[in-house]
């Protein structure tokens, strides 16, 4: 990488860092994780980026990058959350977390159902963009995002009823 | 909803990251990536630099931490002696090589019956073999896929029976180590490479034998003894020797080799034995 592009890179890191470090926390709920997934991330942006810059939605590439982070990470073994292979028919109402919070419910998700919502609603990605970031077609994003929301939004309303 | 979750999230703690550290590691990567396509065979070093990047999570150089207590060289039976020869094909160069993917192909779905073969340097399906110019070394990276795994083996076979010298095109990264084309026997083993990632230890392990033909097999594993959960070979090789040819298959459990924080801990895709076989098929070596 030559030297002008690496200041860009130093630049777009900067200008970039703390919405990286949010959204990977929106994953994972640990901030050391979470760093760990933007360290991760940016040593890959770093090798590619020439071909990031050349992408139509930097952002959305970069974004990319951190899911399948995430999604990686999880799969080591020590982790203790576990894989979820097929996503069931049917949703299954979520109780809300005895101390819960919205994070709490987030994290109650399916991982790539809660990656639909990461990528649609704080990334503000498109469903083709987010579609095509896990490897679906739009309408399963579509489908996943809809069965996620509804699962929250029973125990959202039960919290929000709580805390009022 | 972007507030929302803003403000669920609350303010964030001062960050980890150091950017000087991810450009740091960045580069480092891109060397090694060039060296690794600079020769079929990642070199020795190189691959304990990318065991030590991807299982400490954070940049070290092969010089950071030498604990030389944790590094063992096993040698095992005594292959001293002549070697076998190999068989000699009367064809062309790109017959040759179709007859290197075949038997490539061949030995890697009967060890692992359903696995995905693909090119490792464009990910197009299937094995690849390509040869150098002057028609002595031929060699391939291909990705095998499960569906709970992913690995990556290096394969390379050089006509005639003499040690392979390393060239690359470009030039070595301060602080590595002229890498190793080429073990002959256990006695060449580094033994003073960094082999620590991070808190975890690697091993190195290496067994001697002759094969059913009279060729010399050297086998090398790399292991993380105290890695979370269980002890776990991240690599494996194979180099068998005959008087006109020699052999090298190298296999990495790593689902995107050298990617910190992509390592797959799952075990090699292959065994020892499985690894044995593939290298000392006569099929894969070009004699003169």
């Amino acid at each position: 990488m030559k030297a002008h592009e690496e200041a860009e890179f130093r630049q777009y890191v900067a200008a970039r860092m703390d919405r990286l470090r949010r959204t990977a926390f929106l994953y994972c709920r640990d901030w050391h994780t979470a760093d760990d997934l933007v360290g991760t991330t940016l040593v890959k942006l770093y090798e590619h980026w020439r071909r990031a810059q050349q992408a139509e939605n930097l952002d959305a590439y970069v974004h990319g990058i951190l899911a399948h982070a995430w999604l990686d990470e999880r799969r080591r073994p020590w982790r203790r959350e576990q894989a979820v292979e097929d996503f069931p028919e049917q949703v299954e109402p979520i109780a809300p977390p005895p101390d819960g919070d919205l994070l709490a419910l987030l994290a109650s998700l399916p991982p790539r159902r809660r990656a639909c919502l990461v990528l649609r609603f704080y990334c503000d990605l498109s469903v083709e963009q987010t579609a095509e970031i896990l490897g679906v077609s739009p309408g399963t994003v579509k489908s996943q995002t809809a069965r996620a929301l509804e699962a929250l939004r029973g125990p959202a309303a039960e919290l929000y009823d709580r805390s009022n | 909803m972007r507030d929302i979750l803003d403000e669920a999230i609350g303010a964030s703690p001062t960050s980890t990251v150091d950017i000087d550290r991810v450009v740091a590691a960045g580069r480092r990567r891109a060397r090694l990536r060039r060296l690794a396509l600079a020769s079929p065979v990642v070199p020795a070093a190189a691959a304990v630099a990318l065991a030590v990047t991807t299982l400490g999570g954070s940049p070290t150089t092969p010089t950071d931490s030498i604990p030389t207590d944790s590094i063992q060289a096993q040698p095992g039976t005594d292959a001293s002696g002549t070697p076998g020869a190999a068989p000699v094909y009367d064809e062309t160069p790109e017959q040759t090589r179709q007859r290197l993917e075949t038997a490539l192909t061949d030995g890697l779905t009967a060890a692992v019956p359903g696995v995905a073969l693909t090119n490792g340097r464009t990910g197009q399906p299937g094995v690849v073999v390509s040869v150098s110019d002057d028609l002595r070394h031929f060699g391939s990276n291909t990705v095998l896929t499960t569906a709970g795994s992913e690995n990556e083996m290096f394969f390379a076979s050089w006509r005639g029976g003499r040690t392979p010298e390393y060239q690359t095109s470009t030039p070595l990264p301060a602080g590595l180590r002229l890498p190793l084309t080429w073990i002959d026997s256990c006695s060449q083993v580094p033994m003073n490479d960094a082999l620590a990632a991070g808190e975890y230890r690697l091993v190195t392990e290496c067994e001697e034998s002759v094969g059913a033909e009279g060729q010399r097999i050297v086998v090398t594993s790399e292991t993380c003894v105290d890695c979370p959960g269980q002890p776990t070979t991240l690599r494996r090789d194979a180099y068998v020797a005959w008087t006109n040819a020699r052999v090298h298959v190298g296999i990495v459990n790593a689902a995107k080799a050298g990617e910190p924080g992509t390592t797959s801990l799952a075990p090699l895709l292959l065994t020892k034995e499985q690894l044995v076989t593939i290298a000392s098929d006569p099929e894969l070596t070009v004699a003169d």
